[in-house]
């Protein structure tokens, strides 16, 4: 496993930022952190990343711990933050460049990762007369130029476009591809749904729910309905009971059905149903 | 073993190489070493009237004031600024989470604006019109490059201990003052000669003093002490806030 907390806590005077948060994650997964602002997604990230010490527990990065990361480790990781800045009297290019060769990467996977993040044709322009959301599109590429096995992303998508967003999440999916295991926290639960290969549910410092999006969905499928939309126009709600079943039987038979939905709760409902508290 | 020298250094030049891009677009941080030598020109069409032929008591002051200047707030304001605008806009951090180290770091930040107070320490040798054969260019050369290397550490901790760049000009202020003005000032006051005494700065006022009456100058034995605990403790601070950096509590 390339990252594992155990009984993980921060605790920021009285306030409890974590509570005991363990989970693993492995070679080639993207591991989702879903939850509102201040729930501890970016503690987190903090703590395993070796920018803030937990008050117990522990977690390892790449099988180090985290309070020892070195060189080595860093090399092989990514990581993109609120904290991470770019250097705005340098153009786009020799932002990236800077890193790559720290991380000794040919210069020729610039242009590509540019070209990926959507910034190739910039790549000339001051990094400080970018917009906020290309600014962070260039920590991006920077956090995958070295192509890491582990990356760490904190909201990354938070203020793109939805365009933008899209073409951001098939990176993260070529990278997954690729072997690039990764972190992702967000409170965007489409993004995390379409992304995650597993999930947890943090509120206030702790999680709630863990699994596949599909799994915690299903897992708190317990009014299981349908909804049915007639040729006539008409939208309904059925329950799943044997005399539903029959009359829809009797629709279908009678042509009378346009579209049916089952009614699955989604990761945002989950959240509502366990915390009593919005994702937003 | 020879893998981690290659790598070391490669990364070490990554760091001098962006250090070179950002200082010269940092007119701010070389404000300080134009100016020390332009106060050496201004001084000495100061004391213009009383300059007497090449060995004149006056060029070694005009000299002192350059060589303060430039230690005192050239080399300062040239590592600190800079290492205060990456601490502001997060630049060290990324860098620190790309797997720089702390002496990687620090050799790559302290290489331009040590190079540049050397060189200016010369450059002011001829603006001030001092005449060479009256030093003793070997102990001149040892004590302002060492210095020049003092002060950029002391640079570099102010700007590693400063949240912002306006934060770090507000911290680097005491020092300008007191490691500029005390030993120029220190021929006027007793006290002031007796503080001069202690700092690096004095230590080479001392010296052009010594030349200018015709003296010959040795280092004394806490002359080398206060050069050594200068070197030492300003790098274990700066080792323990480099660490502080990375780490933090928010």
């Amino acid at each position: 496993m390339l990252l594992e907390l155990k009984n993980l806590s921060k605790n920021f005077g009285k306030i409890v930022a974590l509570n005991n948060i363990s989970f693993t994650i492995d070679k080639g997964t993207i591991f989702g952190f879903l939850g509102p602002s201040g729930s501890g997604k970016t503690t987190t990230i903090n703590i395993v990343t070796g920018q803030l010490k937990p008050s117990s527990g522990d977690s390892f990065v790449l099988g180090k711990n985290s309070q020892n990361i070195d060189q080595q480790i860093y090399e092989q990781i990514g990581i993109v933050s609120d904290r991470s800045g770019v250097y705005e009297r340098l153009n786009v290019y020799d932002n990236l460049a800077v890193f790559a060769d720290i991380l000794r990467v040919a210069k020729n996977k610039i242009d590509y990762y540019l070209d990926k993040v959507g910034l190739l044709d910039r790549k000339k322009q001051l990094a400080g007369k970018l917009s906020k959301g290309q600014k962070q599109r260039l920590v991006l590429a920077r956090a995958i130029l070295h192509e890491p096995k582990l990356l760490f992303l904190d909201e990354p998508t938070s203020g793109l476009d939805p365009t933008t967003a899209k073409e951001i999440h098939n990176l993260f999916l070529e990278l997954k591809n690729k072997g690039t295991s990764i972190f992702l926290t967000t409170h965007n639960m489409e993004e995390a749904t379409k992304l995650c290969d597993e999930l947890a549910l943090l509120d206030r410092g702790k999680i709630v729910e863990m699994g596949s999006p599909k799994e915690i969905c299903l897992r708190h499928n317990q009014d299981k309905s349908f909804k049915v939309r007639t040729t006539k126009g008409e939208e309904f709600e059925l329950e799943a009971s044997k005399a539903n079943y029959d009359k829809l039987y009797q629709m279908f038979l009678n042509n009378d059905v346009e579209t049916i939905h089952s009614c699955e709760p989604t990761l945002e409902d989950v959240f509502i149903k366990v915390t009593g508290n919005s994702l937003a | 073993m020879n893998n981690k020298f290659l790598n070391f250094w490669q990364k070490t030049f990554a760091i001098i190489k962006l250090k070179a891009k950002m200082l010269i677009g940092n007119t701010a941080a070389l404000t300080g070493p134009l100016m020390s030598v332009a106060i050496t020109v201004f001084m000495k069409f100061l004391y213009s009237d009383m300059v007497e032929g090449d060995n004149s008591p006056i060029l070694t002051y005009v000299l002192n004031f350059g060589i303060s200047f430039n230690l005192g707030l050239g080399a300062i304001m040239m590592s600190a600024l800079p290492l205060a605008e990456d601490k502001e806009k997060h630049t060290l951090r990324s860098l620190m989470t790309s797997s720089v180290n702390g002496l990687q770091f620090f050799i790559g930040s302290i290489f331009w604006p040590f190079l540049v107070s050397v060189v200016v320490n010369y450059i002011v040798i001829f603006v001030s019109g001092v005449n060479t054969a009256t030093i003793d260019m070997a102990m001149f050369s040892f004590l302002t490059i060492i210095s020049s290397l003092i002060s950029c550490m002391l640079g570099l901790l102010i700007g590693i201990i400063a949240k912002s760049q306006v934060n770090a000009n507000n911290l680097m202020m005491p020092f300008i003052m007191v490691l500029s003005l005390v030993p120029t000032l220190s021929t006027l006051n007793d006290t002031l000669g007796k503080i001069s005494n202690f700092l690096y700065t004095g230590i080479i006022t001392n010296m052009l003093n010594n030349y200018s009456e015709g003296l010959e100058f040795n280092l004394s034995f806490i002359q080398i002490a206060i050069l050594l605990v200068c070197i030492v403790g300003i790098s274990a601070m700066f080792v323990n806030r480099y660490k502080k950096v990375l780490v933090c509590e928010a």
